[in-house]
């Protein structure tokens, strides 16, 4: 990532987590479009977005249970 | 009345104010992937894990019903402020430093997750789970934390900032290193990327 901004990275990461509004987004998609090293960026930066997704996780049944048993409880006290 | 799964987050909280069990239930299951998986990535244990977030919502309970709530509707960055303070008080109390943490003390048992899965599904599931906790295991804390926030959490790096008292552009450019950080793991680990 030697030749790419700091500030068009941070492009990147708001644009990828859907965090600018339309006027930068039509700014950042046609920077994406024109210019390969941003394009690869940008790629790159999707890649692991889409690895982290793989991590989400869940609390089990039982804790959900146990705090849904324990709001009954509150709401009755 | 708009069914309980259309109901933003403001009605669900004053429903439950006024005495209504479901929207507690409903707020629950919105938000317990997106809790869990931010205290669990954070503390890198699953008990651990339940654990806090167990406390973590007993606590937004008990300051829903005491009326303490008053974040104009933003239900998700005051709940999650809430299991953030709890997973930093519990490295406190553990007096564990979280980026001093072994690496080594990786276990699937941490990390098996409760919904039932066909054994094949199950070890795919494992390992997926396994390898995003090595590339999140890697960072620094301070670059970890903000992964997690942004990823898992669904913060915005505006409410991130706020949340840790820092400015956007670190915020940002916290994210920026981690990023780096993981691209470069997962080339020299030849992590598989999904196609």
């Amino acid at each position: 990532m030697d030749h790419t901004t700091t500030r068009e990275m941070q492009d990147l990461f708001r644009y990828a987590y859907n965090e600018t509004g339309l006027k930068d987004s039509d700014r950042i998609q046609r920077k994406i479009d024109g210019d390969p090293l941003v394009a690869s960026e940008y790629r790159e930066v999707i890649e692991v977005i889409n690895k982290l997704d793989e991590g989400i996780c869940m609390p089990s049944d039982e804790v959900v249970n146990r705090i849904l048993d324990k709001a009954a409880e509150i709401s009755k006290g | 009345m708009a069914t309980i799964q259309l109901m933003d987050d403001r009605d669900l909280v004053h429903l439950y104010q006024s005495g209504d069990q479901t929207a507690i239930n409903e707020l629950i299951r919105r938000y317990k992937q997106k809790i869990f998986s931010t205290i669990y990535f954070l503390v890198r244990n699953r008990e651990q894990a339940e654990d806090l977030f167990q406390e973590a919502f007993i606590k937004i309970i008990t300051s829903l019903r005491k009326n303490h709530y008053n974040e104009q509707g933003k239900f998700l960055p005051w709940a999650l402020r809430i299991a953030h303070n709890l997973v930093i008080d519990h490295f406190r109390k553990e007096k564990l430093m979280p980026m001093q943490r072994d690496t080594d003390d990786f276990s699937v048992i941490d990390i098996l997750p409760q919904r039932s899965r066909n054994a094949v599904e199950q070890i795919e599931y494992d390992e997926k789970i396994g390898m995003v906790r090595e590339l999140l295991e890697k960072l620094p804390y301070e670059q970890r934390e903000v992964v997690i926030l942004r990823h898992y959490a669904g913060l915005s790096f505006k409410e991130i900032s706020k949340m840790l008292n820092i400015n956007l552009n670190t915020a940002l450019g916290r994210m920026h290193y981690a990023i780096i950080k993981m691209r470069e793991m997962i080339q020299k680990e030849k992590i598989p990327l999904r196609e």
